[in-house]
């Protein structure tokens, strides 16, 4: 195994969503190193190192990013098109984790490169069920380009 | 003198007999001409009385002709009036219709943006209380007594439920919205599928005898109808079980010249009395305890065909089994 593993962003303004997702990733047992973003300005800091950021190497980008749609300031949308539209992030998979399950959400975030959109349960058996098939799949089974 | 005048006298005498006799002459031939032209004149009037009568005839007609042109023009005028009126009203309706589309349209809206409140702003408290309840059950289960690891559990599962419930609610929402996309549809094929459906998402092993008979294709939304046989076939499933030999029948029969579907069981049926609360959103009519399940089924089946035109009703008695109906505009 690697020495130093990719973090895990996880963008999410719900303190309780932010912690169960947590807690799920924990118990998975996945060692990825978890970094949680409060909304998508910051996110997009954190990703490109500015603002707060700007010390960061942008060169480290997250292994996945759990997305959350809606937030306050920067919504989700807005964070997956620049992702989405710059180089240097643009082959980072990006699951949308939210609560909504609008067709028109499904089908706006598939259309601006969303890797998966994934609808958070309300049983927390189902949540943790998820978030192990997630995390399993995109950090075990998927390869990304070198 | 005497009788040089006197034969002066006479030669005048002689002359003025001529001239009376020549003036006699001309004053006959002027009567002679008078008369003629009288009779021409006479002639002429009374070419003029014939044609007057002609003319007065015509006038007549022409009269006759103008006041039936009257009454056409009255009729006529009636009708334009009448026409006005009717535009003026299509105009009033058009402008009722624009403005109920345009109250429409934001009242749309306004459900589009309270369903995303509701799933996503309720969802996340719910799966809040329902995550954190299950973690302090799993992680400090040995700290409570009999009595508190009972109370966990009816949060865990009253939170379950609220989630049915609001996710319910949404799929209700939705369906007011969704477009009909129609095309012939095999309903016996459907209704097979439903079967499937349904006997491979419920979790319990039904042992009900199912009978899928032969029935004429309809023209309907097939994702929606396939619905409708699912939530009709699940209710058929649930309220069956308990029979020693519980038995399900999906067909079609003609009523009052219309084919109307059904599903029929023989399962604990229902009482006529709450007929009107059978199709009510929320609305259940056994226990929680007996028979799970929000009480959306029959409300969603009722939608569903309402929005094709057509119509559903249901029979049923207590122990003896219901049947619920559906037919479709033909």
């Amino acid at each position: 195994m690697e020495q130093n593993l990719s973090e895990i962003l996880l963008v999410e303004d719900s303190p309780g969503d932010a912690r169960l997702t947590t807690f799920a990733l924990q118990s998975a047992e996945v060692a990825n190193p978890i970094v949680h973003m409060k909304d998508g300005d910051e996110a997009l800091d954190y990703i490109f190192a500015t603002g707060a950021y700007s010390q960061r190497n942008k060169e480290n980008t997250p292994v996945i990013i759990l997305l959350d749609l809606k937030m306050p300031k920067v919504n989700g949308i807005e964070v997956l098109k620049k992702i989405k539209s710059e180089a240097i992030t643009k082959n980072i998979p990006v699951i949308i984790f939210t609560s909504s399950q609008l067709t028109s959400e499904v089908r706006k975030c598939y259309s601006l490169g969303a890797n998966s959109f994934v609808v958070k349960p309300y049983d927390f058996n189902k949540f943790e069920q998820i978030i192990k098939e997630i995390s399993t799949y995109w950090l075990i089974i998927n390869h990304f380009p070198q | 003198m005497a009788l040089q005048e006197k034969i002066s006298e006479g030669i005048e005498f002689e002359r003025i007999q001529t001239d009376l006799a020549n003036l006699f002459e001309g004053y006959r031939r002027e009567k002679e001409n008078l008369a003629e032209t009288q009779k021409a004149v006479l002639n002429i009037l009374d070419d003029f009385v014939v044609e007057k009568s002609k003319l007065e005839n015509y006038q007549k007609a022409l009269l006759n002709i103008l006041d039936d042109y009257d009454s056409e023009k009255e009729v006529l005028q009636g009708s334009q009036k009448a026409l006005l009126n009717i535009l003026d009203d299509y105009q009033d309706e058009k402008n009722k219709v624009e403005k109920t589309n345009e109250e429409l349209l934001l009242s749309n809206k306004e459900l589009e943006s309270f369903s995303y409140s509701i799933s996503h702003d309720l969802r996340t408290p719910i799966r809040a209380i329902n995550s954190f309840t299950t973690i302090i059950q799993r992680k400090y289960l040995e700290k409570f007594d009999d009595e508190g690891k009972e109370l966990i559990n009816f949060v865990i599962n009253e939170s379950v439920r609220m989630g049915q419930l609001i996710d319910d609610l949404l799929s209700f929402a939705r369906l007011g919205r969704k477009e009909l996309h129609k095309s012939f549809t095999d309903m016996t094929a459907l209704a097979k599928e439903a079967v499937n459906k349904v006997l491979s998402l419920e979790e319990v092993k039904y042992k009900a005898k199912i009978s899928v008979k032969r029935m004429p294709p309809s023209f309907c939304d097939d994702s929606l109808m396939l619905q409708v046989f699912i939530n009709l076939i699940s209710n058929a499933l649930k309220f069956s079980e308990r029979k020693t030999r519980p038995l399900i029948e999906i067909g079609c029969s003609i009523q009052h010249n219309s084919t109307f579907y059904y599903v029929k069981d023989n399962g604990v049926g229902f009482d006529m009395k709450f007929y009107d609360k059978l199709f009510g959103v929320f609305q259940r009519l056994h226990d929680i305890e007996d028979f799970k399940g929000t009480g959306i089924g029959l409300a969603i089946v009722q939608r569903i065909i309402i929005r094709h035109g057509g119509r559903v009703k249901a029979e049923g008695k207590i122990n003896e089994g219901a049947s619920f109906y559906f037919s479709l505009p033909e």
